[in-house]
């Protein structure tokens, strides 16, 4: 985020943006359930990432979507800390399938390419699909961390090697790939 | 019994001790393995969340492979078993099967949804069965406390036998083996593998706390169906030891490898060796147990 | 038939309802052109006194014979204006309503102009059907006197004394050995801390001993026959295996070796809800009227052990006990059938993660109630189940089973109305008798809306009741106790509580009652419940004329809401029973002679035994007080002799031939 410009306070309030925010969400698969929920808070209390990371709060990422808060649910990174464990979607009285929101609001992000840790992940996923079929895990961490964060790593990917646990620095594309790759293509043209 | 075996991407890249010990145990229970070699990943929700529809007609290429040979799909990973077997739902509707249909029929292909998605600790407790498995063991598991790691997604998915909220295929499991189950709250508890390369903080303190309690309640060696899970908490349990500030030191085997061990089969055999916390101290309690079966 | 009719055609603008969407302008100049209408009027309110003046007027003036009332649904006022048409001197069965509100102007306010069109289509095709409609005869049947009044918890009790008071015969049938119900469990009653024991024995005693109340209890109803102004039910009287020679002395429950410690056969007390045991003969609880003991045969050694034990019949000094006692049936005729069946409370077991039968610490708000009562199996005091020990911190979550998501079949979609108060009265009553123990409640929306409710809401918070918004994610053992993980939403923090006692305010779904109800041919609504008249204007009386509702059976709700219903119920009942005579609907099927085959589909498909054959002449015969005109017979009749009156084919024929040209395509 840029910083305030010079003569201006920060402030941390925010407007509704986009008062038709919960169609969209409501229009994408996961999110079809959107509207009916209570804000019992059922899914933040089941919700293991939240009991480590506050800001990542499912109830609120609902309550936020439904407000109209467009920007600000869009350009925060915590929507990328959902571990996609699914408690909330299991135990929500109200089938309202949270877990399946931040798939949709997920995709809206992506769709936008917004940028982050989160979003890069994820497009190195895919391409990683688009290339071989499958994942190629060394080629998706790296693209995911980059250099720096593999540096982060420390000793750790050196301990995997030593073990022959590290994953394959090559790996050969499945033979059927150009067919997986047309099948991607033809579901996004379609979408 | 014939399968589709669809092992994913994990279990042929950075976990290959999961292919190769389910290789194994699968050949000792009469299960033969038709590899679905040219399917491809199952999304894990990445994929999903760009292009759900792509992630659908991706999946539904997968299991019209295993139509067209007959079979059910095996699966080995709790991830795959959930994306698998939500498309197959999802492929239920006969709207949804359709319009797949028209992508799929640009590469000669139909899904027909009459394919059944199942994982291997499914298949070992249902379709062999305990009184069958129970035959092959060769050294059982002599008392050894073992503490189950389900994984969020083996239980969350669609079909699952199991209660979520209180599950017992992997105790239940155990006891077959001749090893002692121990229970605790966090056995169903999330590893936190999906966000490890965008929180990495979260999934450690997440595996952490699993860890934690399971040593706590007395397990010398965690047993889990997931390989991803497995990725976390052995990979990275040196930094879990961190976060909790104390060495958890708690070998965690895929549950096909202990399935495997109380066969008799060599460790090494079983890819023991390409852990990162060492299992020599599980395997040595387990070698020291009489064998009674030749 | 057609020619010669004068038909008025009289517009409602329903104070804009209608006329804000519908040009009514329009739809009366289009109305006056139809063949036959004489006269075509607009009126803003038609419902109201001067509209109903005004179409007697028009009809006394324009000697009409037939009127069309363009306005709301039939189901509001077509019985008030063919009431006024009959006092105008109109056969009131020639008058019909075009439904032009919620069947148009409601569902169509975004299109106007196509709405306009639509009203046309329904008004010209009810003038149609009326140019074909005949006069009718109305006939009446006399009303048979007394009331059965199902359900002898609080809402029945009161019902049946009022009515009892007004002077009515009472029977009232109650399926357990007691009467009482559900309240007699309560200890206190919010808001003012009544013990509710101590206000429902006077009214126990005042039903069971009055003069005009015959009281059957362990009795269910078995089958109920209608016919014109009268109800025959079928009623079996369970046998208690214990004769009214009973005095009470309790002798037989102390040695009955049943639930003691080493008996094979134990049973848990329904009235304790599973947290006491009993005895196999015994009285449920110290007030329970009759006070004549039960011999549960299912759980008695004497019925289970092929006569293995017969201690009670040896110390009973009454010679009471009657093993041979036989179920009785008893037929009961009534004028009026009054249901109030009451609720049962929601088993959580299906909602995994809150541990409802995995911990033995997790409890309902019932079984908390049974532990406050300083009879109950703790002695009022609040203890884990696991062990006895007093429980120091208590953790309620609400809404469980309640507010779910529709279509779900584990949990109910409506809100349970009480728990939120019943939470809030019995954290009150801990904090009063042991201000040590935390007590928390996990609510989502708090519902204090009641009289007094929020004034005690308050003072519980002043006694030191911690409220907590959110719903929690799972409960889990640690050590011997439990562990509550919840969100606050209030202060932003992830808890976790630790608890002796978890305490989940479990929803209020009806008592099954699903035989009586097919007996009466009452329906149900969505939710379970029995289907009132009107939700709103007519909450205690049925579809089916005779037949009431009063209390939890038509709905959650409260002590104070169920007796105000019960007493409407009971005034509803008077009022229906005081005129002694009933019109009967002649809106039912007919024969015509000349065509039928006696083929006997009709009297196979009639759920109301209305049709025979007649032996003789081989003719179906319509038994007119008895058929319901549902129609089903003249749908299956293959010749066509079967209809039912205003919907014979020609009827219904011409209303359709008059709408489908005009129809209006969206």
């Amino acid at each position: 985020m840029a910083g305030p410009k010079a003569g201006t306070v920060a402030s941390s309030t925010v407007r509704p943006d986009s008062p038709t925010f919960w169609k969209e969400v409501l229009g994408l698969p996961g999110g079809e359930a959107l509207a009916t929920c209570i804000q019992c808070n059922t899914c933040t209390s089941s919700c293991p990432v939240e009991a480590l990371e506050p800001e990542f709060n499912i109830r609120r990422l609902i309550a936020r979507i439904k407000l109209g808060l467009r920007e600000d649910v869009l350009s925060d990174e915590a929507l990328w800390a959902c571990a996609r464990c699914f408690a909330c979607v299991a135990r929500c009285p109200k089938h309202v399938r949270p877990g399946d929101i931040v798939e949709a609001v997920r995709h809206i992000a992506l769709g936008e390419e917004r940028e982050g840790p989160g979003p890069r992940h994820a497009r190195a996923f895919v391409e990683s699909i688009r290339d071989g079929g499958r994942i190629h895990e060394a080629r998706v961490t790296l693209e995911s961390l980059r250099l720096a964060g593999l540096l982060r790593e420390g000793w750790l990917p050196a301990r995997m090697a030593w073990r022959g646990k590290a994953p394959r620095l090559r790996r050969r594309p499945l033979k059927s790939v150009p067919e997986i790759r047309a099948l991607l293509d033809a579901a996004e043209e379609g979408a | 019994m014939r399968l589709a075996y669809f092992p994913g991407c994990v279990a042929l890249d950075s976990c290959r001790e999961l292919d190769i010990a389910t290789r194994l145990v699968a050949e000792e229970v009469g299960i033969e393995l038709v590899e679905l070699e040219d399917a491809g990943c199952c999304g894990a929700g990445n994929l999903q969340e760009y292009n759900p529809e792509a992630a659908l007609a991706l999946n539904a290429r997968t299991l019209s492979m295993a139509e067209d040979l007959g079979l059910d799909v095996l699966t080995v990973c709790g991830t795959c078993q959930l994306y698998l077997s939500r498309a197959n739902v999802a492929l239920r509707d006969p709207e949804t099967r359709e319009r797949v249909n028209r992508l799929l029929a640009r590469l000669g292909r139909r899904y027909g949804g009459g394919v059944r998605v199942k994982h291997f600790l499914q298949v070992l407790l249902e379709d062999v069965g305990p009184r069958r498995l129970a035959a092959h063991v060769r050294r059982p598991l002599g008392n050894l406390p073992v503490a189950a790691f389900y994984g969020c997604h083996l239980l969350r998915a669609p079909g699952a036998a199991e209660d979520a909220e209180d599950p017992r295929a992997i105790e239940r499991l155990v006891e077959v083996l001749g090893g002692t189950p121990v229970t605790y709250s966090r056995r169903t508890a999330c590893c936190g593998f999906h966000v490890l390369t965008v929180r990495q903080d979260v999934a450690v303190k997440m595996s952490a706390l699993g860890l934690q309690e399971a040593r706590g309640a007395g397990a010398q060696a965690l047993a889990t169906p997931c390989p991803l899970c497995h990725l976390v908490l052995d990979a990275y349990q040196h930094k879990a030891s961190r976060a909790v500030g104390e060495p958890l030191n708690l070998p965690v085997l895929h549950v096909s490898q202990l399935v495997g061990l109380s066969f008799g089969f060599d460790p090494a055999r079983l890819g023991l060796r390409r852990h990162l916390v060492s299992v020599k101290p599980f395997v040595r309690a387990l070698e020291d147990t009489e064998v009674v079966k030749a | 038939m057609t020619g010669g009719r004068k038909v008025g055609v009289f517009i409602c603008h329903c104070g804009g309802n209608i006329s804000d969407v519908v040009d009514v302008y329009a739809l009366r100049e289009f109305a006056a052109k139809q063949e036959d209408v004489v006269l075509a009027t607009d009126f803003r309110f038609m419902c109201s006194n001067e509209g109903q003046e005004r179409l007697q007027k028009e009809i006394r003036e324009k000697g009409l014979d037939g009127v069309v009332v363009a306005c709301c649904t039939p189901k509001m006022y077509e019985d008030l204006f063919r009431g006024k048409a009959g006092e105008a001197g109109m056969n009131p069965y020639l008058l019909e309503i075009a439904n032009i509100r919620e069947q148009c102007s409601y569902a169509h306010g975004h299109a106007p102009e196509k709405a306009t069109e639509k009203a046309k289509a329904i008004v010209k095709g009810q003038v149609e059907r009326v140019r074909q409609l005949r006069p009718l005869e109305v006939k009446t049947a006399t009303i048979h006197p007394g009331v059965a009044v199902v359900g002898g918890g609080i809402a029945g009790i009161h019902a049946a004394t009022l009515l009892a008071e007004l002077g009515h015969r009472v029977t009232l049938i109650e399926k357990s050995p007691t009467i009482g119900g559900n309240m007699a469990r309560l200890v206190k009653t919010f808001p003012t801390d009544d013990c509710a024991m101590c206000t429902l024995s006077p009214k126990m005693n005042e039903v069971y001993n009055h003069p005009r109340v015959d009281l059957l209890t362990y009795a269910e109803v078995k089958e109920a026959k209608r016919s014109p102004g009268r109800f025959t039910l079928v009623v079996e009287k369970k046998p208690r295996y214990v004769t009214d020679a009973c005095i009470a002395c309790n002798r037989c429950t102390e040695r009955c070796p049943v639930s003691t410690a080493k008996s094979p056969i134990q049973v848990e007390s329904e009235w304790d809800v599973g947290l006491g045991k009993r005895k196999a003969i015994y009285l449920p609880f110290p007030q329970a009227l009759p006070a004549i003991w039960t011999i549960d045969a299912d759980h008695c050694f004497y019925f289970q052990r092929d006569r293995a034990c017969r201690i009670c019949a040896m110390v009973c000094p009454a010679k009471a006990i009657d093993f041979a006692m036989k179920p009785e049936v008893v037929t009961v005729e009534v004028g009026a059938v009054i249901v109030a069946t009451g609720y049962r409370e929601y088993d959580p077991t299906p909602l995994r993660h809150l541990g409802f039968r995995r911990y033995r610490n997790v409890v309902t708000q019932m079984q908390l109630a049974r532990m406050l009562d300083s009879m109950g199996p703790t002695r009022g005091e609040v203890a884990r189940p696991s062990d006895g020990k007093p429980a120091d911190a208590i953790v309620m979550v609400q809404c469980v089973g309640s507010r779910g998501a529709p279509g779900d079949a584990l949990v109910h979609e409506y809100c349970s109305r009480v728990c939120c108060m019943v939470a809030v009265k019995h954290a009150s009553l801990i904090k009063k008798a042991r201000p040590d123990a935390e007590v928390y409640i996990l609510y989502n929306d708090l519902r204090a809306y009641g009289k007094g409710f929020e004034e005690y809401y308050a003072s519980s918070m002043g006694l030191g009741v911690k409220y907590v918004r959110g719903l929690p994610g799972s409960v889990r053992p640690a050590g011997d106790r439990l562990v509550v993980d919840v969100d606050d939403m209030l202060t932003g923090r992830r808890l976790e509580l630790p608890a002796d006692l978890v305490v989940l305010s479990a929803a209020l779904e009806p008592d099954p009652v699903d035989d009586l109800l097919a007996a009466l041919h009452l329906d149900k609504t969505p939710d379970g419940f029995v289907k009132e008249y009107h939700p709103k204007i007519n909450p205690t009386e049925t579809a089916v004329k005779g037949v009431f509702v009063a209390g939890c059976a038509q709905g959650p709700k409260d002590i104070t809401d169920t007796i105000a219903q019960a007493g409407a119920a009971a005034m509803s009942a008077a009022v229906f029973l005081g005129g002694g005579e009933m019109t009967l609907n002649p809106l039912v099927a007919e024969v015509d002679p000349a065509l039928c085959r006696a083929c006997d589909r009709c009297t196979e498909v009639c759920e109301f035994d209305a049709v025979c054959v007649d032996p003789e002449r081989l003719v179906a015969v319509v038994d007119e007080t008895a058929c319901e005109g549902c129609g089903k017979c003249a749908v299956v009749c293959p010749t066509g002799a079967m209809s039912v009156r205003q919907f014979a084919k020609p009827q219904v024929v011409a209303t359709i031939d008059a709408i489908a040209p005009l129809a209006v395509v969206p």
